[in-house]
């Protein structure tokens, strides 16, 4: 037998194992090795306490460094925003997004529009962490309860972290209609908006579906629409400048795997 | 946690920042120092001591950046892999100090490297992003079972489920880079 995948390894960590893999896992030295590795990590998460206040280092810090490195010393860019970053991990009751994280993200790429990496250079990346999504599940629809088979699920990834930014889910209702159920963290931009677009595996096509309003939002699709040919979900910024098409600078992205 | 996920996977950065762009020093600092600052305040307890491992922890990131190579590398991980090294450095240097001055101190304060470790986790756990770093924190920070979970966020236990598989391998590769880095 082959060595265990880091899925099926996590997933004995979590205690949710199959027995064959179990088995596996007590025979080979390295699967065994890595399954502890697993262990220790899920018991260290399990003495945090939670809550850990970052502390900014106070600005000599900086200065210090920059005269060390040849830097700007009077730049203020460098010092981190304040005041002094706090993330708080006591969990919310509801995954809400936090506000003035996600804003200063946006803030940060767009200001990094001119320069950062063209957009569809970052589409390998992208994909490359695509996860297959659950596969007909099926569920009752959030706004009331319409019955829905999700046929394609894309687990959406912030292009920059490429950490976790919610779901995208093509779900089919009983007359047939599909509708993409888009679920991430919605900031509202001052001078721009978030668009949904559905883009074809070679980056050229692309189709435009609406604004996102909100921390969900549907769209639906045109009858007889086929995705498989428009598999990638991006988001993207787009600026108030009346131009109809995609602005290069996309934030998040997904693949819908049936 | 407004210093969010922070911009840890960005190529473009990671290539300048090789290249010797100084801006990309300034960005790296921006993101990563509260972190290094704050392990080292964790770890070493004394602010003075933490500034200048922050200090130099920075500094060497700049002096060794031709070894650090942005096409395998996570700068990030690399960064806080040379803060790990240089508070590692001050509590040898402190224990050598303590030796010498134990009789007339007596009194070290207790502090483990963690500590750090703790501040590290916490920060990943936080850059994972949501849903997940909700979730991760219900099942580990308050003990909730996955049907809890589940229940709670309103979400399939599948789901629930496999975002703890998906947390659990990327908490491990990042801890993974910045030992390997160290």
């Amino acid at each position: 037998m082959s060595h265990l995948d880091e899925e099926s390894l996590a997933a004995i960590a979590l205690g949710d194992g199959s027995d064959a893999d179990a088995v596996h896992a007590r025979e080979c030295e390295a699967c065994a090795t890595a399954v502890a590795d697993y262990e220790r990590l899920t018991q260290s998460l399990g003495a945090l306490d939670g809550t850990i206040e970052l502390q900014t280092p106070p600005v000599s810090v900086w200065k210090s460094i920059a005269a060390a490195t040849g830097a700007d010393a009077s730049t203020e860019s460098a010092q981190p925003d304040a005041p002094a970053p706090a993330p708080t991990l006591a969990p919310a009751a509801e995954p809400e997004p936090a506000p003035g994280g996600v804003t200063d993200e946006l803030a940060q790429r767009r200001a990094r529009r001119s320069t950062g990496p063209s957009w569809w250079a970052l589409a390998g990346a992208a994909a490359a962490g695509v996860v297959v999504g659950g596969v007909g599940v099926s569920l009752a629809s959030a706004d009331g309860g319409e019955p829905a088979d999700v046929v394609a699920s894309a687990p959406l990834a912030q292009l920059q972290t490429e950490s976790s930014a919610g779901t995208a889910d093509l779900e089919v209702r009983e007359d047939g209609t599909q509708i993409l159920v888009v679920e991430t963290d919605y900031e509202e931009l001052t001078d721009a908006y978030l668009e949904v677009w559905l883009i074809d595996e070679d980056i050229d096509g692309m189709v435009s579906l609406g604004h996102l309003t909100g921390d969900r939002t549907e769209f639906t699709l045109p009858e007889g629409f086929d995705v498989e040919l428009f598999p990638i979900v991006d988001i993207s910024i787009e600026p108030t400048d009346g131009v109809p098409t995609h602005s290069g600078d996309s934030v998040t992205r997904g693949v819908l795997e049936t | 946690m407004t210093t969010g996920p922070a911009v840890v996977n960005d190529a473009a950065r990671a290539h300048a920042f090789a290249a010797g762009d100084h801006s990309a020093l300034e960005s790296l600092y921006k993101d990563v120092s509260a972190l290094v600052y704050t392990m080292a305040l964790r770890s070493l307890g004394s602010p003075a001591d933490a500034e200048d491992v922050t200090q130099q922890t920075f500094v060497s990131a700049w002096n060794a950046r031709e070894s650090f190579d942005p096409d395998r590398g996570d700068l990030r991980g690399w960064t806080v892999g040379i803060a790990k090294r240089r508070i590692a450095d001050a509590l040898a240097a402190r224990g050598r100090e303590a030796r010498r001055a134990e009789a007339a101190q007596g009194n070290v304060t207790a502090i483990t490297s963690d500590d750090s470790d703790n501040v590290l986790l916490a920060y990943e756990v936080e850059a994972l992003g949501d849903p997940r770093k909700t979730i991760v924190a219900l099942a580990y920070f308050e003990g909730a079972t996955h049907q809890q979970i589940a229940a709670k966020l309103d979400m399939p236990l599948g789901t629930v489920k496999s975002h703890l598989r998906r947390s659990l391998q990327e908490l491990r590769h990042r801890w993974e880079v910045s030992d390997v880095a160290s």
